[in-house]
């Protein structure tokens, strides 16, 4: 959350110093900073599903545009994806007379983003380089979130997965975007693939750490930006 | 916190009274929140830059919380104060820093708060929300928005608890039917997390509405997000 201040605030800054000129003499004179914003879709190609994510980059444009410096932010939503994962219980334990239970999972990550950035004809392509936290965990879903003596789901879980229902790693991702020209001067739309990698995330009902580890990941976005 | 109240209500009142295009909302929607609210707004355009507005929000509950634990029932209030600044224009594109505070009153039947083991029937919030606003004019008639914000909630009473941050793409359409009035569309879905995973996972909403400037001049057709 720090970061996503601290960048609105820088960004707000940058482009406040050259809206003006922007604005009203964008042609007599070539602006220094750019901006962009990008909301973008993903698809996350896990070991035995593709996990669903929504997310977005924004940040400023320097040397002619050629490197994005950024925040990023997507997630994994339990809702948005359907799949479950089925965890067997600590021995002798159940939860509403199972002794194992399917839980959905999520995630988060945010973090910094570099971006060198080329032209190729009218095709722009990037390497969004992204340094950042990452947090993910496994939840009680559908009717198991009515637990049975009124306390907090949250409660239940830390009780049943031994308090590692979730946990923060950090996080390195690379990867390479294709972003096409629209007709609006500002606006283009694209595709991208990226690798991630998490070092020293394991939860409960993925010990092994490896649900999201070194995982391709393709996006789809559009990019609002300036010219 | 009587002096902070007062100080704010007075400035707000002192800007009411400014000279500026007024533009009054009125908009009724769902969500994966409220099985449906009404939204009445009023802003300001103060100058060329910046707007600011008062907002407020009524619902009927489907699926909110209070001390992170489900309520399906009851109402939920948001007075909120929008403003955006704007950062950058060029030809048809437009990006504005937008922001909201608000404070948000909840509140079930005293007998569902007993038998669900809530800690009170009535709750206290407060919203802070940061974002970022493209707008695009389609044609003369027709102004596109898009962007990213980031609500974060904080339930102050009966407990206090960072409620949920959300990742939240939104996506609006405004159609100018006179040059008083517009049509509205808004929408906005992402990812949201809080309380120790107990509250939303995922949030959307859909609303639809009229805009009328009270003023001489166009009705604008920029909008901003909705939440």
């Amino acid at each position: 959350m720090k970061y996503a201040i601290l960048l609105f605030a820088l960004l707000t800054f940058s482009l406040g110093t050259n809206a003006q000129d922007a604005a009203t003499n964008a042609t007599a004179k070539p602006r220094k900073i750019g901006w962009f914003l990008t909301p973008e879709y993903s698809s996350m190609f896990l070991n035995d599903h593709i996990g669903n994510a929504v997310g977005f980059s924004m940040g400023i444009k320097l040397f002619k545009d050629h490197l994005k410096i950024g925040y990023y932010n997507y997630g994994r939503s339990g809702p948005i994806n359907p799949h479950t994962i089925n965890t067997p219980l600590p021995a002798g334990m159940t939860y509403k007379g199972k002794s194992s239970i399917d839980l959905r999972a999520d995630h988060g990550a945010f973090g910094l983003m570099l971006a060198p950035a080329w032209r190729f004809s009218n095709v722009e392509f990037d390497i969004p380089v992204y340094i950042g936290s990452f947090g993910a965990g496994f939840y009680l879903a559908g009717d198991d979130r009515k637990t049975p003596d009124g306390r907090r789901v949250s409660a239940w879980e830390n009780e049943l997965f031994e308090g590692k229902d979730a946990a923060f790693a950090g996080m390195f991702e690379v990867g390479v975007r294709a972003l096409i020209p629209t007709k609006i001067n500002g606006v283009q739309w694209g595709v991208g693939v990226h690798y991630l990698t998490i070092q020293d995330w394991s939860t409960y009902a993925n010990p092994s750490g490896d649900f999201y580890k070194n995982k391709f990941r393709a996006s789809f976005f559009v990019n609002f930006g300036s010219k | 916190m009587k002096k902070a109240f007062l100080t704010t209500v007075i400035v707000w009142a002192s800007l009411y009274f400014a000279h500026a295009q007024t533009y009054v909302d009125a908009s009724v929607g769902t969500s994966n929140q409220d099985i449906g609210f009404v939204n009445l707004a009023v802003r300001k355009q103060f100058s060329e830059k910046f707007r600011a507005g008062l907002e407020l929000q009524t619902a009927a509950v489907k699926y909110r919380f209070i001390g992170a634990k489900v309520i399906d029932e009851g109402q939920s209030t948001t007075l909120s104060l929008p403003i955006s600044v704007r950062l950058y224009q060029f030809n048809r594109l437009r990006l504005d820093f937008y922001g909201r505070v608000g404070l948000r009153y909840q509140s079930v039947a005293e007998q569902f708060a007993t038998e669900k083991k809530l800690s009170d029937n009535t709750a206290i919030g407060f919203n802070a929300e940061p974002g970022l606003q493209v707008s695009l004019a389609l044609s003369e008639r027709l102004n596109l928005q898009s962007g990213v914000s980031l609500p974060n909630f904080f339930e102050i009473r009966p407990a206090f608890l960072y409620e949920n941050n959300v990742t939240n793409l939104f996506f609006g359409l405004g159609h100018q039917l006179s040059p008083k009035a517009i049509l509205m569309f808004k929408a906005n879905a992402g990812p949201s997390a809080g309380a120790s995973g107990d509250s939303q996972k995922f949030n959307w909403g859909v609303q639809a509405g009229i805009r009328v400037s009270l003023t001489s001049g166009a009705a604008a057709l920029r909008l901003d997000p909705t939440f």
